[in-house]
């Protein structure tokens, strides 16, 4: 049985469609509000759209590059070196809402956050390849891998940017568990990263009240319960069909960023729990064929880069959309794919590039 | 107190192990899945199944886990006298091999194909002929995809053609085929059976729950083959190449040109010789015992005509792509782990010059050290493993290092002598320099014939279009790939996937 050498055309068909409805809910949230601000209602679905141009190339670049050459020690070093340097740069960015997430060229902003993500990623799929045999050891092993998570989940944490620092940790772990790292060893790091992440919440006012309005918004409806309310008041209105494209009401000026981390609120609203529940089967389907591509990939590295990347877009979906339905406290995180992003979209098209990469080699 | 559900237990996370866990884990059954080897040589099997929640227990065998099983399904590889078993079999756990289970939960008929040489390609030709018929047909155990992973969503109208080994009828219980087909029995694999007896007995309880409503189709030319055919119950359909008679009416056999089938008095004929695409004439005799199969299992002579007529053996399986002055040249690219082309290295007992290589995926080649010492006549290396394979193999016999496949048939060439063989079976995959291993499979043939054009023409060559599905030619021995099965990574379900 010959095989051709053909990418996974669902997994690309899927992504380019949660593309594609990102485009027409980019628009949907945010034609009013651009109209409002910025003179014109198409501002972010053109800035969209350029960035979804730049998203499909990076896409291309992914697949048609060859994977295997990204294990070669002198490029996972470099990208975790250029991580590194630029997300202490970004610290001395300007910042935006508080955060020092991006680093501004001219019209153009990154968030060496993704790089960090694409970093861990890289160099775990790397470092478990040469570790194979011995997953277990923890010097040799586990140690060098927890430091370089750690780094990447504290550089990250101090933007601060809790949410991609969770998601990076989400992500490396379940990589490490997926290598065979015993269950023992989870459970003795269990203890200190809960201790470590309470004192991350509780020691910062917002975050604290963050976790306060997400046991129960409405003791301060109006200030931090604000945001989570209006999104629960989006998806409730939406009822199971929807209210129809375009026709939603919290957008407009009640719900704080419809276009990006609160998309999925309007996509509840507008489309209701059907749509809501296609963008949830979306990620299912794009989680099950990377991991498809993961397991029939001819060689670890391979099969450990398309695992971590397809979880991590796959785990920022699920804190996205849980934060929306207000089953975990707010997180500036966007939805993958949909949400209206610059360089976020771009490694997120790039990843899916890489694993289909990975899923054309199937032996 | 509730009752705890106590889990299923695989043994051995080779191709049927993995499918016999996934098959379980889908039906929401508890799994633990366990192997000798570590988790760096089974990373994609682990990583697999864990997704799928299956427990996995790596690098050894705990034997709580065995005695505490409501059922413990055991692999082709793994030996029935692991001490583990012993102790599961003593607490009473029923210890079963995969075709056991999927017995249990499939639905529809019934043909297995066993015997020590020619399983495969008489399973591949029943099957094409079930399927020239059409209806729901599958095709798999110890080739393709393993029965297990074939059950699902079949019906009663389901028709299976199943090759099973010796080692996984000794793990069966109720297992019954519709059919039984047993080709011939020559001593081999003693290296897990203890005796011929045994291996023997074993490859004979194919029949041992077969009734009088079921067939057993046997070799006629075989006297070990019919001496463990008396105790059979179900009715025996004798076929016979020599072309003499069969005694006491019902039989397959060539008379003239044509393969005939003679049934409770009854004859018709099943395929015309000269419809027959394979050389050698070992091959006839697999392709009657499938026609007569296929027959029994409802198919049409017509159909089965057709399917003669367009059956060439399966590519890149030991494949004999030409006879160049007495050496024969086999593509066996689908041999893409060490463990394949050990086994493929055992169905020639002469010399052998043996083409390794391409990127390493695992394993060790030191492995192939015994078998190359005694008839390896060299190795040549190609590809990324080459420095591997040399360091691991060059203490035991000679490595060449080629840079291209081409330069390494040129070599292979210079140094095998008549009565030689050169097999391509590389124990790696073919990313580094092929698209897969149908690729690489492809260029090795193309480069074997481009020797074959400059040769003189007194050299017998295979014409292209027929190339044979197993050597026989040379060493007068079909391979028997499948009794050891034990292989993870290179015949798996990977390649026969339905692919978006």
């Amino acid at each position: 049985m010959a095989k051709k050498l053909s990418s996974d055309l669902t997994l690309f068909t899927v992504t380019v469609a949660l593309l594609g409805f990102g485009l027409v809910m980019v628009w949907s949230a945010s034609s009013a509000l651009a109209q409002e601000r910025h003179g014109s209602a198409y501002f972010f679905l053109v800035k969209q759209a350029v960035w979804s141009a730049i998203g499909l190339a990076a896409l291309a670049v992914g697949l048609r590059l060859d994977y295997r050459r990204l294990r070669s020690p002198a490029f996972v070093y470099t990208v975790v070196i250029a991580a590194t340097l630029l997300l202490i740069l970004v610290l001395f960015q300007r910042p935006v809402n508080e955060a020092h997430r991006w680093i501004r060229v001219g019209a153009l902003s990154f968030q060496p956050a993704e790089l960090a993500k694409l970093a861990v990623i890289l160099f775990l799929a790397y470092h478990i390849e040469r570790r194979a045999e011995r997953v277990n050891d923890f010097l040799s092993s586990l140690f060098p891998a927890l430091l370089l998570i750690g780094w990447f989940a504290f550089l990250v944490y101090i933007q601060p940017d809790l949410g991609t620092a969770a998601t990076i940790v989400a992500t490396a772990g379940v990589m490490l568990y997926l290598a065979g790292v015993r269950l023992r060893y989870f459970a003795a790091l269990a203890v200190p990263g809960a201790a470590l992440l309470y004192q991350a919440v509780m020691t910062v006012a917002y975050r604290r009240d963050r976790i306060e309005v997400f046991l129960n918004p409405w003791v301060d409806a109006r200030g931090a319960g604000y945001q989570i309310i209006q999104s629960l008041i989006a998806v409730g209105t939406g009822g199971l069909t929807g209210v129809g494209l375009m026709e939603g009401r919290q957008k407009l000026f009640y719900l704080p960023y419809p276009y990006s981390d609160f998309i999925f609120a309007v996509i509840g609203e507008e489309l209701g729990l059907l749509g809501a529940l296609l963008v949830v089967l979306a990620f299912v389907v794009l989680l099950w064929r990377g991991l498809r591509a993961a397991w029939n990939a001819p060689d670890p590295f391979g099969m450990f880069l398309a695992a971590g990347l397809t979880l991590a877009i796959v785990i920022q979906a699920f804190v996205n959309i849980s934060v929306v339905l207000g089953l975990l406290p707010t997180k500036g995180i966007p939805l993958p794919f949909i949400s209206a992003g610059g360089s976020s979209l771009v490694f997120a098209l790039f990843g899916v590039g890489l694993v289909l990469n990975v899923s054309q080699h199937a032996d | 107190m509730a009752v705890e559900r106590l889990p299923f237990v695989v043994v051995g996370l080779a191709r049927s192990g993995v499918a016999a866990a996934e098959f379980l884990a889908r039906r929401g059954e508890a799994v633990v899945a366990t192997d000798r080897k570590p988790e760096g040589e089974l990373q994609a099997e682990a990583m697999r199944l864990r997704v799928q929640g299956v427990r996995l227990e790596l690098g050894g065998h705990r034997r709580e886990t065995f005695t505490r099983a409501s059922m413990v399904v055991v692999s082709p590889g793994v030996p029935w006298n692991l001490p583990e078993l012993r102790a599961a079999r003593a607490a009473g756990v029923p210890v079963v091999a995969e075709i056991e289970l999927a017995f249990r939960h499939l639905k529809g008929t019934l043909a297995a194909v066993t015997g020590t040489k020619g399983k495969s390609t008489t399973t591949a030709a029943l099957g094409a002929m079930l399927r020239e018929g059409g209806g729901d047909v599958r095709v798999g155990g110890n080739i393709g995809e393993a029965l297990i992973g074939l059950v699902e969503g079949s019906t009663e109208a389901t028709r299976y053609a199943v090759e099973v080994s010796s080692f996984q009828l000794e793990g069966i219980e109720r297992f019954r085929p519709h059919v039984a087909v047993f080709l011939n029995l020559s001593p081999d694999h003693l290296d897990r059976h203890p005796t011929f007896e045994d291996y023997a007995r074993a490859k004979a309880r194919v029949f041992a729950n077969q009734t009088a409503a079921d067939w057993a189709v046997v070799n006629a030319d075989d006297p070990a083959v019919l001496d463990r055919t008396r105790r059979a119950r179900a009715r025996v359909l004798p076929f016979r190449v020599t072309g003499e008679p069969i005694a006491g009416g019902d039989g397959a056999f060539f008379e003239g040109d044509e393969a005939r089938l003679v049934r409770e008095g009854r004859a018709e004929t099943l395929f015309a010789r000269a419809s027959v695409r394979l050389p050698g004439a070992h091959l006839a005799g697999d392709l009657l015992a499938a026609a007569a199969a296929a027959r029994l299992m409802g198919a049409e002579p017509e159909h089965i005509e057709r399917a003669v007529a367009s059956f060439r053996g399966v590519e890149h399986v030991l494949e004999l792509v030409a006879t160049l002055g007495g050496v024969g040249w086999y593509n066996d690219s689908k041999a893409t782990n060490v463990d394949a082309a050990r086994r493929s290295l055992l169905a020639f007992p002469g010399p052998t010059v043996l083409i390794l290589g391409g990127r390493y995926k695992g394993g060790d080649f030191g492995e192939l050290g015994p078998l190359l010492s005694e008839r390896g006549k060299r190795v040549i290396a190609i590809g990324e493993a080459q420095e591997r394979i040399a360091s691991s193999l060059s203490p035991v016999l000679p490595v060449d290092r080629c840079a291209t496949l081409r330069e390494a048939v040129q070599r292979a060439r210079a140094v095998a002598a008549p009565g030689d063989t050169v097999l391509l079976a590389p124990a790696c995959s073919s990313f580094d320099m092929f698209r897969d291993y149908a690729h690489r499979g492809r260029a090795f043939k193309e480069e074997v014939r481009r020797l074959e054009g400059s040769e003189d023409p007194a050299v017998t060559a295979a014409p292209p279009a027929r190339s044979a599905v197993h050597p026989s030619a040379s060493a007068g021995l079909r391979p028997d790939e499948a009794e050891h099965e034990d292989d993870p990574g290179a015949r798996t379900h990977k390649g026969k996937t339905p692919d978006g």
